[in-house]
């Protein structure tokens, strides 16, 4: 029943330069464990860099709006601009070491849930 | 109220643009009832209620993130 | 456990209401992810005159909980509420044009992720006459101007095919649930 597609009202240009590329949301993550090892592994470091792309997406915005309103000091913005960054390269690093392309990356949402 | 369904077969990248918009303000925007926790980033504070229900996943991240580094 | 979704004022045909008094509490009894918690405050937007969101994770162990918690600001919420009737948000997102700058420092990171929303001031400019309210590139939209206010923004996206932009919505007030 998602409705999500009723409220693109707009979209212009190159989305990826708004988010990271193409992600699906799959099966709940349990139902991707397999007998094979490697698998799993790959399966868990998807769900792992999605999520944590997720929340570094919506804490960056978070942010931006304390450094918006003026309610973070220089050296404060420094210190997240550096840990925004830090995040971003060790996500690079992480999807290397996988063999995994930003296309692999899977969004899935049921931890969110699992959490409740 | 019944648990709202979401197809779990989205695959565009405006579907994604959307999904980020909404769990944006899902976990960021509306009314607060029972006070705000922080989320520290760097030291520097952010106010992120809605994350109180995902820090218990966060020591799982963590867990997991040292696994494939270590792999 | 009670999960609460929302406060609303003139609710038609919804099963799980806590009333308290012309305000009525929308809640659920059953577990709910982020996701899900989203789309259901979303379906009711068609269905009630005013919806005020509530941000996920409210939960309270039995409804005299969510009374006592809510009791004490229940005249403010009531005055969102009206504040909020028949209006929605409308959200923009723009990336800017492609650089190569160089990002070395983490002041320059934020910088650069700050441009973005100076990408914004133009099309602010041209939207503001079309809202209620706005915060940070976010809209509040009576709802029957909602096409008219998203025909601008095209136009704006025509005018600057070098951005990237997205424009999404309508969304409950979320943003405007604490003004």
């Amino acid at each position: 029943m998602s409705s999500l597609d009723e409220k693109l009202l707009v979209a212009s240009g190159d989305l990826a330069r708004l988010e990271r590329p193409v992600r699906e949301i799959g099966d709940v993550f349990p139902r991707r464990v397999s007998a094979d090892p490697e698998t799993v592994e790959r399966g868990l470091a998807q769900l792992v860099l999605t999520l944590v792309e997720l929340l570094r997406q919506l804490m960056e915005r978070q942010a931006l709006r304390r450094m918006d309103e003026g309610t973070l000091d220089d050296d404060e913005i420094e210190r997240l601009g550096r840990t925004f960054m830090k995040l971003a390269e060790r996500m690079d690093e992480l999807k290397a070491e996988f063999g995994l392309r930003d296309d692999d990356l899977n969004l899935d949402l049921g931890p969110l849930g699992k959490l409740m | 109220m019944a648990a709202a369904q979401l197809r779990r077969d989205v695959t565009t990248l405006e579907e994604q643009v959307t999904l980020v918009d909404l769990v944006d303000r899902v976990l960021n925007a509306g009314v607060v009832i029972s006070g705000d926790i922080t989320l520290s980033v760097a030291d520097v504070d952010l106010v992120y209620v809605g994350l109180r229900v995902l820090l218990a996943s966060a020591g799982t991240l963590d867990r997991l993130a040292a696994e494939a580094a270590a792999a | 456990m009670i999960h609460l979704y929302a406060f609303v004022l003139g609710a038609e045909g919804i099963e799980e209401l806590v009333r308290l008094g012309r305000v009525e509490a929308v809640v659920g009894r059953e577990a709910v992810d982020a996701v899900g918690h989203g789309l259901a405050v979303e379906s009711l937007v068609g269905r009630c005159r005013s919806v005020l969101p509530v941000r996920f994770g409210e939960r309270f162990p039995d409804e005299a909980a969510l009374r006592r918690a809510v009791e004490p600001r229940l005249a403010e919420l009531e005055r969102r509420l009206d504040e909020l009737t028949g209006c929605v948000e409308i959200g923009v997102r723009v990336a800017p044009p492609e650089e190569r700058t160089a990002v070395e420092t983490g002041t320059d990171y934020m910088r650069a992720a700050g441009r973005r929303q100076a990408d914004l001031r133009d099309l602010d400019r041209r939207l503001q006459p079309r809202a209620r309210k706005s915060a940070d590139a976010r809209y509040l939209v009576a709802r029957t101007e909602v096409a008219g206010f998203a025909a601008e923004v095209e136009r704006y996206a025509r005018e600057h095919p070098e951005l990237a932009l997205v424009c999404t919505g309508p969304w409950a007030p979320y943003t405007f649930a604490a003004a």
